[in-house]
């Protein structure tokens, strides 16, 4: 069964990496991309374009998007109570104290720091397979 | 073979031709009975010449008809020679005439007469000897009549036996009727053949009364069953066994009565076969005395067995005949391993050697020496252990010659005793010889027994003079009575009477003199009866003591009586032992009702208790303590009332310890008259002490009458040095003289002049030294004339105050005016009260415009308000608290304008005030200055934030790109390698690697840029777990490099925890980094100097630095080495030198280049003094996760 993954990046290339991990890690993902806040909310919502969008399983979250910020799009959906059900991890270059209490305060699933170097990257896309699309338990789409 | 065994018929003899047997028959017959004939002649001829007898036949004439050849040879003829030869030839006699036929018989009956017998006659050889012979006759009925077989044996031989036999027969029983013993022959039927006169005597039968008898009518049993032939064994067997051995039986004689017999049996072999000689000894008497030495020996074995001691008998050649059971016991042996053993095994010596028969003597004298002596010995048991013994030996005959009994007596027992007996008598004898006093020991004789010394030298008389004479040589009187066993008492029960109790008696000395003595008597048992043993002191000393003792005694008791005080005598218990009658009427008591009674009675408190003797001084010292002086005590009366007594006791030695004399006296008039007194005078001292000027009493002679304490004090002398001196002594200028009743005025006058005002004097006190004084005079009336009282009072300080304070007054107003700064002083209610010129300048004011002023004219705010004394403090407190600092306030002047001021507060205390001095300085400038720098700072920081921010802001920024070159070529290079050609793989590469490094650079700038302000608070951490997690972090180069890394503890330092950890992670990987071959050997360590700051050191054995470059390694971007030698940023260092000095510390490095580096920084340390402990790690240990 394929898992419904909405990845939200504004960076092309951290995109397209992104993809080719999930591919490596799990050929049953199917990552849909949006590249900032608006869009997402859009995708989330099926609105315009995305009118036939699937719910994600899964949301995969940039911090700094252009339009609406990471933090804003994070709160939103855990602030809507049919889409805070999603598991939505900040997939994020910032390492900072910060952000990440932010996050969790907006009550982010889980905060990950894009490594800096390829294969450590590919390493925490994996381990994202492995724990969050394999071993942990996704509550079903409604 | 004889000739019975032919058949032959005896018929008449008296017809001659008759042939036997036959009878005239017809022809046939005959030649039948011819043959027969013929036949038997035949078998007869061959039986005759077969004969082992010589077989002669011979004719009723007489004459040889038929012989033998036996016949031939016994006679020594031929045949031919003695056919009809009258047989008188070869038997001269004897045989024909047995023959003849004579008028009393037919030859028939002679012959019949002969048959059968066997007739012992004379053969007649041939050559004329002649030999005995034995012939058997027997008829044969022939033709020519009766003929005569003659079967004729020679017996020659038989005869020489007979001969010899009748010989020995006759010798025999010569020996057998000589022999003691009765020797009675028996057959084997048991039939006594032969016995002997003794035989006879023994049994009291005649010899024919017996022979013939069966031997069991004189032996009832034993013998014949002896010799019997039964189915077991022959006679002879029978006779062998008993051969040899004398057997006892019973013997019976004739008249019924029985005796006892030994029967020596042999056996004798004869004609009628072997027959049993047997002697026999009547053993009657023998038998008794066996019975009796049975007995005996029953007897002696029994006393022998039953004897106490041991018994042992021994030959003369030493060895054990005899032992009873003691001396097995004694000796732990068997008689079986004794008997026969020499006596040495048990008594190695002395037994033996004294039974030798030598040269001197024999044995017997040897032994007759020991006889009757105990001799002692050491005997030894059979597991070799020696005992002690005592034998007593006598002699034993016996039949194997003397016989040594010994009486042995286990004396072990005994020798302990002695050994015993002589150690107590040692003992004794030494205790005796060192008693203090004489000892006597007496019999109940009443002689002296036993003495020592020391009664040797009381009576002057010498030991052997004095023993076994009667004691009542020595003491006359008094002792032997009380021994003497008479009538009413055994010596023992006087004795027993005197035991225990010293006895006064009188000893009389060898010169005659007496002494007086106490005896002390005590029972000593003894062998010889109950001794006594009398323990004698010399009391003359005693008795003289006594003596005068009794005359003291007298005259005390006089004196006592005599006393006009009471007098008690207490002994050491607080007993009343003896009191005199003042003490009686004192008390209200009889005598007798105190005596003996506790002091307590009639002191309840204070006697006993200076008496007691207790854990810290003995009654001794505690009445030395009280000795002399008059002691005050409450007496108590036998109404119950008590009156105040005063006590003096002094010590009495007697016989019963110290007793205390008290001599009391009633003082109650004295008392009360003291009490009113001492009422008095406490009032009036009270008021005295209490003062708190001194106060000093001056009588009209102008002498201290009287003082307090405070005068004491202010004069420095004791009261006592002060009374009844003049009072010049201490004022030395000023008051007598004021006193002085002169020509002008009545020293009352004088006094009431200065009554009332205070005047200022001179005080001298003790050590000479002066002091300003204030005296208040007042009167007092007394009965030694009119007093003055003087109030004094010390005014030294005040005069010192006074002093100072113009001093102070004088060089406060000059450095007050001299100051640099602005002086104003302030009093407790914000009023000026004093100011320098130059606040004068500061304020714009004239000093008289300020003085009297409140202060926040000048000073609004902030001065005042410090000052004031409020609920929660007072102005003193409020002032402390402010002295010391600086406090910067605004300053206002007269023309309005303010400028800021700094003021320094400090306390003034004068005249009861506490003033306030502001030292008060313009700092306008200052201020300036300070804002400048302010601003200055701000700049820099502001500057530096935009730096850190842009260095942060562009690592970040950079990091984004980065990522993207840095990924794409990478995978570029995964997916894409050996799939382009060699070049395009080599571009990769390089733009790979250049990727990498641009985000290593990256990654430390943005470290270096976020050390400083976006830290964490500096916090007490531990510094060992900052190292824990650096190692964890480099737990890959670690293992990697194999590095060792050691550290000693490692304190709680005052750090930021990220950073401090960067910092050691950044040094220690540097260390592991830049190592030289082999294992690099890390070590962190941490020192503190005493200040509170810690220096740490990371030491390493790398390959060091050089000098040049020590400062530069800090600096960013700065690498020593080649890129292909040593990848890095250059960042390390410098990251690590900002985070040092953010921390407020320093970095520096130590090196030598190929030995290794050691980096130093500080940090500060935190409230703990001690380093916290941290464990030891190296690459194995180095938790991991």
């Amino acid at each position: 069964m394929t898992i419904q993954v909405l990845l939200v990046e504004d960076s092309p290339g951290d995109v397209r990496l992104t993809k080719e991990a999930f591919r490596e890690a799990n050929e049953s993902i199917h990552l849909h991309v949006v590249s900032d806040g608006l869009e997402a909310m859009a995708f989330l919502n099926r609105k315009g374009i995305y009118a036939n969008a699937e719910r994600p399983d899964f949301i995969l979250l940039d911090l700094n998007l252009p339009r609406m910020d990471g933090r804003e799009v994070l709160a939103t959906i855990k602030g809507d109570e049919s889409l805070k059900t999603i598991p939505t991890i900040i997939l994020t270059t910032s390492d900072a104290e910060a952000d990440i209490q932010k996050s969790y305060q907006l009550q982010a699933n889980c905060y990950l720091t894009k490594p800096v170097q390829l294969d450590s990257f590919e390493a925490v896309v994996r381990s994202i397979n492995d724990f969050w699309l394999t071993t942990a338990k996704l509550p079903q789409r409604r | 073979m004889d000739l019975g065994s032919l058949s032959t018929t005896p018929i008449e003899i008296d017809q001659p031709g008759t042939r036997p047997g036959t009878a005239i028959a017809d022809p046939l017959a005959n030649t039948i009975a011819e043959k027969h004939v013929v036949q038997m002649e035949a078998r007869y001829l061959g039986l005759l010449e077969a004969s082992p007898d010589g077989m002669v036949v011979v004719n009723p004439s007489g004459e040889i008809v038929l012989l033998n050849a036996r016949a031939e040879k016994q006679f020594g003829y031929r045949r031919d020679e003695l056919l009809g030869q009258k047989v008188k030839s070869i038997i001269p006699e004897g045989f024909a005439e047995r023959l003849i036929a004579d008028g009393t018989r037919t030859a028939a009956e002679a012959l019949a007469q002969q048959i059968g017998t066997g007739i012992e006659l004379y053969g007649r050889r041939k050559n004329g000897t002649e030999f005995p012979i034995d012939i058997m006759l027997s008829p044969l009925d022939s033709a020519e009549g009766i003929l005569v077989t003659a079967a004729i044996r020679d017996i020659s031989r038989r005869k020489d036996a007979e001969m010899h036999l009748a010989l020995t027969a006759a010798k025999y029983r010569g020996l057998l009727e000589a022999a003691p013993d009765a020797m009675v022959v028996v057959d084997q039927a048991g039939e006594v053949v032969l016995l002997n006169a003794q035989a006879e005597n023994q049994f009291g039968y005649h010899r024919d009364e017996l022979i013939g008898q069966r031997v069991t009518n004189i032996i009832p049993e034993g013998f014949a069953e002896r010799l019997i032939a039964d189915g077991t064994r022959t006679a002879a067997e029978a006779l062998a066994q008993q051969i040899g051995t004398g057997i006892e039986l019973v013997g019976s004689r004739k008249d019924g009565s029985e005796f006892p017999i030994e029967i020596m049996l042999s056996p004798l072999e004869s004609a009628e076969g072997i027959l049993v000689t047997a002697a026999i000894r009547d053993i009657t008497v023998r038998k008794d005395a066996e019975r009796h030495l049975a007995q005996m020996e029953g007897r002696y074995r029994g006393l022998l067995e039953a004897a106490p001691d041991g018994m042992v008998v021994v030959n003369q050649h030493g060895e054990i005949v005899l032992l009873n059971a003691q001396a097995e016991k004694h000796f732990g042996y068997r008689r079986d391993e004794l008997l026969g053993q020499d006596v040495k095994n048990i008594i190695p010596e002395g037994f033996a050697e004294r039974l030798i028969a030598d040269g001197t003597r024999t044995a017997a004298e040897a032994l007759a020496q020991q006889i009757g002596t105990g001799i002692e010995l050491v005997g030894s048991r059979k597991d070799k252990s020696e005992f002690p013994i005592e034998i007593m030996l006598s002699p034993l005959e016996s039949a194997e010659g003397i016989l040594v009994t010994a009486a042995i007596r286990d004396i072990t027992v005994r020798k302990d005793e002695e050994r015993h007996l002589a150690q107590m008598e040692g003992r004794y004898r030494g205790l005796l010889e060192a008693a203090p006093d004489g000892m006597v020991v007496v019999n109940q004789a009443g002689e002296i027994f036993l003495l020592n010394a020391q009664a040797e030298k009381q009576f002057g008389y010498s030991r052997d003079e004095l023993i076994g004479q009667k004691v009542t040589n020595i003491i006359p009187e008094g002792f032997a009575e009380r021994l003497i066993a008479d009538g009413t008492r055994t010596a023992a029960e006087a004795l027993a009477q005197q035991i225990g109790t010293g006895i006064e008696l009188v000893g009389s000395r060898k010169d005659g003199s007496e002494f007086p003595i106490e005896i002390m008597l005590s029972p000593l048992e003894s062998a010889e009866g109950i001794l006594v043993t009398a323990a004698i002191r010399d009391i003359t000393v005693r008795k003289d003591a006594e003596r005068h003792l009794a005359q003291m005694e007298g005259r005390y008791r006089g004196l006592l009586e005599a006393a006009p005080d009471g007098m008690v005598v207490v002994n050491q218990r607080g007993e009343i032992v003896l009191l005199n009658a003042h003490a009686e009427k004192q008390f209200r008591y009889w005598r007798d009702e105190l005596i003996g009674q506790k002091v307590k009675s009639i002191i309840p408190e204070g006697f006993a208790e200076r008496l007691i003797a207790d854990g810290t001084r003995t009654a001794a010292e505690a009445l030395a303590q009280q000795i002399g002086t008059g002691i005050e005590l409450t007496g108590r009366r036998k109404d119950g009332s008590e009156f105040p007594i005063e006590i003096m006791l002094s010590p009495l030695q007697s016989n019963e310890g110290v007793l205390v004399t008290a001599a009391i006296r009633d003082i109650s008039v004295r008392k009360e008259a003291e009490n009113h007194l001492g009422q008095m005078e406490s009032r009036y001292r009270g008021l005295l002490e209490a003062a708190p000027d001194g106060m000093v009493v001056v009588d009209q002679n102008g002498k201290i009458v009287l003082l307090n304490a405070q005068s004491e004090k202010q004069f420095g002398y004791r009261r006592d040095e002060l009374i009844g001196q003049k009072v010049t002594n201490i004022i030395p200028e000023g008051f007598a003289e004021r006193l002085i009743a002169d020509e002008t005025r009545t020293a009352a006058e004088a006094l009431a002049q200065q009554i009332g005002s205070g005047i200022e004097l001179n005080g001298r006190r003790k050590d000479g030294s002066e002091f300003p004084i204030e005296i208040m005079l007042s009167p007092l009336e007394s009965t030694e004339g009119i007093l003055v009282t003087a109030a004094i009072r010390d005014i030294t300080l005040r005069k010192k105050a006074e002093k100072h304070l113009v001093q102070m007054e004088g060089r406060y107003r000059g450095l007050l005016e001299a100051a640099p700064d602005g002086m104003v002083v302030v009093n407790q209610h914000g009023e000026i009260v004093l100011l320098n010129a130059q606040s004068e300048n500061q304020f714009g004011y004239r000093r008289d415009e300020l003085i009297g002023q409140k202060v926040t004219n000048i000073i609004p705010d902030g001065f005042a308000e410090r000052l004031i004394a409020d609920g929660t403090r007072t102005a003193a407190e409020a002032l402390a608290q402010q002295i010391g600092s600086g406090i910067e306030l605004t300053g206002l002047r007269k023309d309005g304008s303010e400028f800021p001021i700094e003021i320094m507060l400090s306390p003034l205390e004068s005249a009861g005030e506490v003033l306030v001095t502001a030292a008060i300085r313009n700092i306008t400038v200052r201020k300036e200055a300070e804002a400048n720098l302010v601003q200055k700072i701000e700049e820099l920081n502001r500057s530096n934030e935009e730096l850190e921010q842009f260095a942060y802001v562009a690592s970040h920024d950079l990091q984004e790109p980065l990522r993207m070159v840095a990924s794409y070529t990478q995978l570029l290079s995964r997916r894409y390698k050996g799939k382009l050609d060699s070049d395009a793989d080599e571009f990769i590469a390089f733009a790979v690697d250049g990727a990498n490094r641009m985000q290593r650079l990256i990654q430390d700038l943005l470290t270096y840029s976020r050390v400083g302000k976006r830290g964490l608070e500096l916090l007490d951490i531990s510094s060992g777990q900052a190292l824990q997690r650096a190692l964890l972090n480099l737990s890959g180069a670690i293992k990697q490099s194999g590095a060792l890394i050691t550290s000693g503890p490692l304190p709680e330092v005052k750090a930021d925890q990220v950073q401090l950890t960067q910092l050691l992670q950044n040094l220690v990987g540097n260390a592991i980094k830049y190592h030289s071959s082999g294992i690099p050997h890390i070590h962190v360590s941490a020192v503190r100097n005493g200040l509170p700051l810690w220096t740490f050191s990371v030491q390493d054995d790398g390959l060091g630095i050089e000098p040049q470059f020590f400062e530069r390694i800090f600096g960013m971007f700065q690498r020593l080495h080649k890129r292909d030698e040593f990848e890095g940023t250059g960042m390390g260092l410098a990251i690590c030198k900002k985070i040092v000095e953010r921390h407020g510390g320093s970095i520096s490095v130590e090196s030598k280049p190929g030995v290794g580096s050691t980096f130093h920084f500080t940090l500060a340390a935190t409230e703990a003094t001690s380093p916290t402990p941290f464990e030891e790690t190296n690459d194995d240990t180095s938790p991991v996760g």
